[in-house]
């Protein structure tokens, strides 16, 4: 889905070297690095977005030229959820949702709602369809800009830091939760973070962005382990309250999968 | 976001030395040019953006654009109608004080019209529409843009100039035309009100002599001037709302500067029309 040849880019004053990446359809990559580190540069770098100095990069079996825009049909086949909550303030969060739909489609209001509301519903916002972003909380938003980044059924989701921000850690298990879900459902996944607690994504291919390299670390349970500690030592400081949400929101996510199952 | 029209106008000041009178002259001159250049640059881009417009796109793109024309044309009815009667009705009674057969007179009417016409209602429409819509285009975009809309935007193939700049600039250029008619329609209807109470006034024969001193050239030129002026406005405000790069500290100083821009623009191009107008005709 996304390959990178001895790639070659600069960012600022940092030049980074002979990057080799590879994200083959299906699969789902982890880029760690500290803030600053230039992952959402690598990003931009993956879609075109960012002009490299040499080497080749691959988006979706097409090698991307320098300069040259995508496609819009290329576009609307890559989901992108940023790290700043981007839900545009005078539309509902149904209305956010829908946007690219309304946009590529012309879907009137009702056909809209229809297609909507599963989606909301499966990423366990439905509720807030109709709450504007000023009403609703950081976890509520950044649900509803993956609802967004899935809704044109993308074949590759890009999530720049999904954990960033203030999310609490009911959000950030629903995002882990949502990601599993997409996951499963085959979408192709790149994510950037700078939060270790990401490493306990299953199946996942890690790579540390450090020293303006590219550094692929095949040691996952080693990652995951420290990324449990990190999260355990993070709760031991939350309010009973806090971790009265956390359970509850436990208890929902596993009668959910008996559900299913 | 094209980089280049992000980009501040280049000068010789950039150079890092201490500029002489005439270089500093010349440094402000190039600047302003490359200013004009950037707005010619951001009409372009609206211009291709309307014609790359496709039928769901069209769609999507015609519903903001009434949403625009609701906002900065119908919600601004109040306004205009205020400024429309308080200036109607100073300039008559001034011309009942210092002329007061005016309303007999073909040749004060044919200049009262005109003067109304082509020059109040087109100006004082465009400096609404400044205060009004012009600034609340630049906080906006310019909040959106802090917000990082515009890249969440394009992320998703929604094209930064049909979705920003195709409304607003079609919004304010119908606005233009559609207050200035009815900015001209309620200065009228203030004087007949106000001539109503008058003792001596000829009401019929001064409705008779308006429609008479009405040509169809100032209906033209007026129209013009609407459509221009709100075309100018927008394709301004919008420029400095898009601008703004990272710091919301920038977005009361581009507001400012649109608002000032705007205003001065609006007299510079009211004043090159008429001329033109008049050295043509």
């Amino acid at each position: 889905m996304i390959r990178l040849e001895k790639v070659y880019f600069t960012i600022g004053t940092n030049s980074f070297k002979e990057i080799d990446f590879h994200l083959p359809r299906g699969g789902i990559a982890v880029i760690l690095g500290s803030r600053g580190a230039g992952k959402t540069g690598f990003v931009n770098v993956c879609l075109g977005r960012h002009s490299v100095d040499g080497g080749t990069v691959f988006l979706m079996e097409r090698q991307l030229i320098s300069g040259e825009a995508l496609r819009a049909a290329d576009i609307r086949r890559v989901g992108m959820v940023t790290q700043q909550v981007t839900l545009l303030d005078n539309l509902s969060v149904a209305g956010n949702v829908g946007l690219p739909l309304a946009y590529h489609l012309g879907m009137k209001e009702r056909d809209l709602r229809d297609r909507v509301e599963p989606v909301l519903r499966q990423f366990g916002i439905g509720k807030i369809a109709d709450r504007f972003p000023h009403q609703i909380n950081n976890n509520e938003a950044k649900l509803a800009m993956m609802a967004r980044a899935v809704i044109q059924q993308p074949s590759l989701l890009i999530l720049d830091e999904p954990t960033a921000g203030d999310l609490d850690p009911a959000g950030f298990l629903q995002v882990m939760a949502a990601i599993k879900r997409l996951h499963e459902n085959g979408i192709t996944m790149l994510i950037t973070t700078c939060s270790p607690s990401m490493a306990s994504i299953e199946k996942a291919g890690f790579y540390y962005l450090v020293d303006h390299k590219l550094i692929p670390h095949s040691d996952h349970l080693e990652t995951a382990d420290r990324a449990a500690r990190e999260f355990f030592k993070e709760i031991r400081n939350y309010t009973e309250r806090q971790k009265r949400e956390i359970s509850g929101f436990f208890k929902v996510l596993f009668k959910d999968e008996q559900t299913e199952k | 976001m094209n980089e280049e029209m992000a980009s501040q106008p280049e000068g010789l000041a950039e150079a890092g030395r201490e500029l002489t009178w005439f270089e500093s002259y010349l440094d402000s001159r190039l600047q302003l040019l490359a200013f004009w250049r950037q707005l010619a640059y951001l009409f372009m881009e609206f211009w291709m953006g309307l014609r790359a417009l496709r039928g769901n796109q069209r769609r999507y793109v015609r519903n903001l654009t009434i949403h625009q024309i609701i906002f900065s044309g119908i919600d601004a009815v109040g306004v205009v109608s205020t400024v429309a009667v308080v200036i109607g009705g100073v300039v008559l009674v001034q011309m009942m004080a210092y002329a007061p057969g005016f309303q007999g007179s073909p040749f004060l009417m044919d200049i009262i019209t005109s003067l109304f016409t082509n020059e109040i209602a087109p100006v004082f429409t465009a400096l609404i529409l400044v205060g009004r819509s012009g600034s609340a285009i630049t906080v906006e975009l310019g909040t959106m843009r802090v917000k990082g809309h515009h890249e969440a935007l394009a992320a998703m193939g929604i094209d930064i100039a049909q979705y920003f700049y195709v409304p607003r600039v079609i919004g304010l250029t119908v606005a233009g035309v559609l207050l200035n008619g009815y900015f001209i329609i309620m200065t009228f209807l203030s004087w007949f009100i106000i001539s109503s109470f008058q003792r001596g006034i000829d009401m019929p024969r001064m409705i008779n002599l308006f429609v008479d001193s009405l040509h169809a050239g100032d209906v033209f030129i007026s129209i013009v001037k609407g459509s221009v002026l709100g075309m100018t406005v927008a394709i301004i405000c919008i420029h400095q709302g898009v601008n703004v790069m990272k710091s919301v500290t920038e977005i009361p100083q581009r507001t400012s500067k649109a608002i000032v821009t705007a205003f001065i623009s609006t007299f510079v191009i009211n004043i090159v029309i008429s001329l033109g107008w008049y050295i043509t005709r």
